[in-house]
């Protein structure tokens, strides 16, 4: 009976070893500028910046193979699974693809060498959550429903989703070029710290939305006398409003673009 | 094929009634030549806008000598000033052109000249940096381009052209909707609406859905109807953008 109970001990042990398997990992040809892009179509996903040359992959979800398909593996319109998580790994220029090709919902734990610029498409109609943190790189984000969150940024981030929230905690503001987010519904919740230079557009639809901010926003109109610089005063001459409520203004005497756009839902703009 | 002092006796109402008649239809029919008119007619333009230049004594001096040359050749070959005046202010227009050439290529300390190929050349800067710029791999960095088009206040159609290709093909949705706000300052011209109506028909984002929607009714442009109702039947399509059809379409209809 022991011998029975041990066995089974054993078994559960060996079995659980397999799933806490080493991660699946990457290297980028050199130390140059790296990108990551992930492409996916229904995950839950964690991704972390970290040092180093290489990616790390977890992931988890993928239902076991039919046994009538022992001995092949599943294949995708785009892409071939190499990692036997689901995913397809590749790298070429030193730019790293995955995609996903398992149609399961897949678990997803990625860590990306921190100045790497990534890339996450899900296109998945579920809100399965997007998760992002200690990425100092430009980041593009593009989602339907799933809720992002992104912490410890630096941006440019370029980021939009349909129906899922956004919000992204900066850690400082890269002046290296514009960042836009923009949601259809969804709120959009942005932390910068309190001395970032930017030049915002806030804007929401509809009547029923507010956009709320801690910042000490100075309207274009006022900033305007100061300067009469020719892009801004232009800019400023031409606003079609087209039914949109929008906002345009700096704080700390103006920077970077900033654009904050929700068709239907709050905009919220905090200092840190 | 039209001669060089045709387009110029066009231009300065010179042509005779049959003459006027050939003009117009080889006008109709030949691409080349519309472009060589509208070449010609800014060239006019410019000249007409030029301060009086006193061009460099051996330029001038080698003009002249030519001019008198040719004015002795003319006389020898036919009679009646008025045909060989014409052609005399042919050349000169010619060499006016020539000049203004020259005037242009050299940087001149002349305020208001400065001041005319300042534009042209700001308008070129722009032009090359927002192409490379729409060319890179970053999003951030498209929207930036984008951006470069409110520094050019007149409508440019390079300009143009790009922000059309950039609101209906670049793969980033942000980046097409930066470029669609650029372009409705635009909207004046026939080629930017029928631009919006094609990205309202061909355009899967909800979002650039309701941005073309936005944008044509601000524009007034009753040839959305029909797709706005089509919009309303369909399926897929979320209720926002629905919403916003349904609102554009009672204040056009």
């Amino acid at each position: 009976m022991h011998k029975l109970v041990f066995s089974i001990l054993l078994l559960t042990l060996t079995l659980s070893g397999v799933h806490a398997q080493q991660p699946f990992t990457k290297a980028f040809k050199s130390t140059g500028a790296k990108r990551v892009e992930v492409y996916l179509t229904d995950a839950n996903v964690v991704i972390k910046g970290i040092s180093g040359n290489e990616i790390k992959l977890n992931a988890s979800g993928m239902k076991p193979l039919p046994e009538r398909a022992k001995g092949l593996r599943p294949i995708s319109r785009t892409a071939m699974d190499n990692t036997g998580l689901g995913l397809e790994v590749k790298e070429s220029n030193n730019i790293i693809t995955i995609k996903q090709t398992a149609s399961d919902l897949l678990d997803i734990s990625l860590e990306i060498p921190k100045e790497a610029k990534l890339l996450v498409e899900n296109s998945g109609r579920k809100n399965t959550p997007l998760k992002i943190e200690a990425m100092q790189g430009e980041m593009e984000i593009s989602v339907n429903r799933s809720p992002v969150s992104i912490k410890k940024a630096v941006g440019p981030i370029v980021a939009n989703s349909t129906r899922g929230e956004i919000e992204i905690q900066f850690e400082r503001l890269s002046q290296a070029g514009p960042s836009s987010i923009n949601t259809v519904s969804g709120f959009i919740d942005i932390t910068l710290p309190s001395s970032s230079k930017a030049n915002l557009e806030l804007m929401t639809m509809s009547n029923n939305n507010d956009i709320f901010t801690d910042f000490d926003i100075k309207l274009l109109e006022e900033e305007e006398v100061k300067k009469g610089g020719k892009h801004k005063k232009h800019k400023k001459d031409w606003d079609c409003k087209c039914g949109e409520k929008s906002i345009k203004g700096t704080i700390n005497g103006g920077g970077v673009e900033v654009y904050l756009k929700s068709v239907r839902d709050n905009i919220y703009l905090r200092k840190s | 094929m039209i001669s060089e002092n045709k387009i110029i006796d066009y231009l300065e109402g010179r042509l005779s009634p049959e003459e006027l008649a050939a003009f117009e239809s080889a006008l109709k029919s030949s691409v080349e030549l519309r472009a060589q008119l509208r070449e010609y007619r800014s060239f006019f333009k410019d000249i007409d806008q030029l301060p009086e230049y006193q061009p460099s004594k051996k330029l001038s001096h080698n003009f002249y000598e030519m001019l008198e040359a040719e004015k002795a050749n003319q006389y020898s070959r036919e009679k009646g000033p008025s045909k060989s005046s014409r052609i005399i202010i042919g050349i000169a227009a010619g060499f006016a052109l020539l000049l203004s050439g020259f005037w242009l290529g050299n940087n001149m300390n002349n305020d208001q000249q400065i001041q005319l190929s300042q534009i042209e050349k700001d308008l070129q800067e722009t032009q090359v940096i927002m192409l490379q710029l729409l060319q890179k791999e970053s999003a951030s960095q498209r929207i930036k381009a984008v951006n470069y088009s409110y520094e050019v206040e007149r409508s440019d159609q390079k300009i143009i052209d790009a922000l059309i290709r950039t609101m209906n093909f670049d793969p980033n949705t942000n980046v097409r909707l930066h470029a669609a706000e650029a372009l409705a300052r635009f909207g004046q011209e026939t080629k930017v609406r029928d631009a919006f109506l094609v990205a309202l028909a061909s355009q899967d984002n909800p979002e650039m859905q309701i941005k073309a929607i936005n944008i044509l009714v601000h524009l007034n442009e009753r040839r959305a109807v029909g797709e706005m109702l089509k919009l309303l039947e369909k399926e897929d399509i979320i209720d926002a953008v629905k919403q916003q059809a349904q609102t554009g379409l009672e204040i056009l209809l």
